[in-house]
């Protein structure tokens, strides 16, 4: 037997079973997605800072003139984790971002670019606030 | 003489507690939705009915999300598109219900110009669009058979224009080899 949708909806709602969410649980959703982005690259920028920090004070490629000992100082010491977390924090983020508000109508190339500038901007900042310049 | 309400300004309404205007959204929506859920699951009647219903419930859930300055249509079109993939994700059906062209070909005819094939040969698009993807069958029916715009296909599948328009490029090119 056919369904009357229109009747079974406004019965639903009449007798209270079907209710409208409010309006901040929306809210506070899409704000806390860019919260989750923002605070990503925020992470991504301080394990980018820590490898960038590695190779100013090790200088990877005078150990590397070194022969087999620099080398191996080289391979054992970088901190691939850190890396790896950076660039997949960055990855993460710019998930995120494409889920927040309108971006689905942005090329991946401008979600790219924005996600790239803002860890940069982010990154100096941290090596301001923590002096390393 | 009164001016006829536009959706968005029926949904403000809905949203400032006059909840009873749900009705006439219900209304003009069910039997375009019936049908683009028809067209996408490939389901009978009573499980069609069973997603549209599920479409206008959420609907009204998460009526305080919607932005009035976009079209109403793009956005229960989207939750539609979603109760859909959900619907893929638990079954795994496509077997064809539909018999008869006529009615998918009502508002298809743009369809039989662009890809230049005899009006014949009606039958033989429906089973083709049938058999394409997901992802492809969604792009032709919103824009083939629903009448959507690219603007309003980008709202509803949540991807951008020129991918859009690449989508259905492809679809078109599938379907000229499934014919």
């Amino acid at each position: 037997m056919k369904k009357n949708i229109q009747k079974e909806i406004l019965d639903k709602i009449k007798r209270g079973e079907l209710k409208m969410k409010p309006r901040w649980q929306f809210e506070v959703k899409e704000k806390g997605k860019k919260g989750v982005a923002l605070g990503t690259l925020i992470l991504a920028a301080i394990a980018i800072t820590t490898v960038i920090f590695f190779v100013r004070e090790y200088e990877p490629w005078t150990l590397w003139e070194l022969g087999e000992v620099g080398k191996q100082i080289v391979i054992e010491d970088f901190p691939y984790w850190w890396f790896l977390a950076g660039a997949t924090m960055v990855v993460g983020s710019t998930a995120v971002i494409k889920n927040v508000g309108d971006n689905y109508k942005r090329s991946a190339r401008d979600i790219w670019t924005m996600t790239i500038i803002t860890t940069v901007v982010i990154t100096t900042l941290v090596w301001l606030i923590w002096g390393l310049f | 003489m009164s001016r006829q309400k536009t959706d968005e300004e029926i949904i403000g309404r809905i949203k400032n507690g006059n909840s009873e205007l749900y009705g006439v959204i219900v209304k003009k929506y069910q039997s375009l939705l019936m049908r683009y859920v028809r067209r996408v699951t490939n389901q009978a009647e009573e499980e069609v009915e069973d997603i549209v219903q599920e479409v206008f419930i959420k609907g009204y859930e998460n009526v305080q999300s919607f932005d009035q300055t976009k079209k109403f249509s793009s956005w229960i079109y989207r939750i539609a598109h979603n109760l859909c993939i959900d619907f893929f994700r638990k079954k795994t059906p496509i077997t064809s219900v539909i018999e008869d062209g006529e009615e998918l070909f009502e508002s298809g005819e743009k369809l039989i110009e662009e890809l230049t094939i005899e009006k014949e040969k009606r039958k033989e698009i429906l089973r083709a669009v049938e058999k394409l993807e997901l992802k492809y069958r969604e792009v032709v029916l919103l824009y083939y058979f629903e009448e959507k715009s690219y603007e309003e296909i980008s709202d509803i599948l949540h991807i951008n224009t020129s991918n859009v328009g690449v989508l259905l490029l492809r679809a078109r090119e599938k379907l000229k080899k499934l014919i």
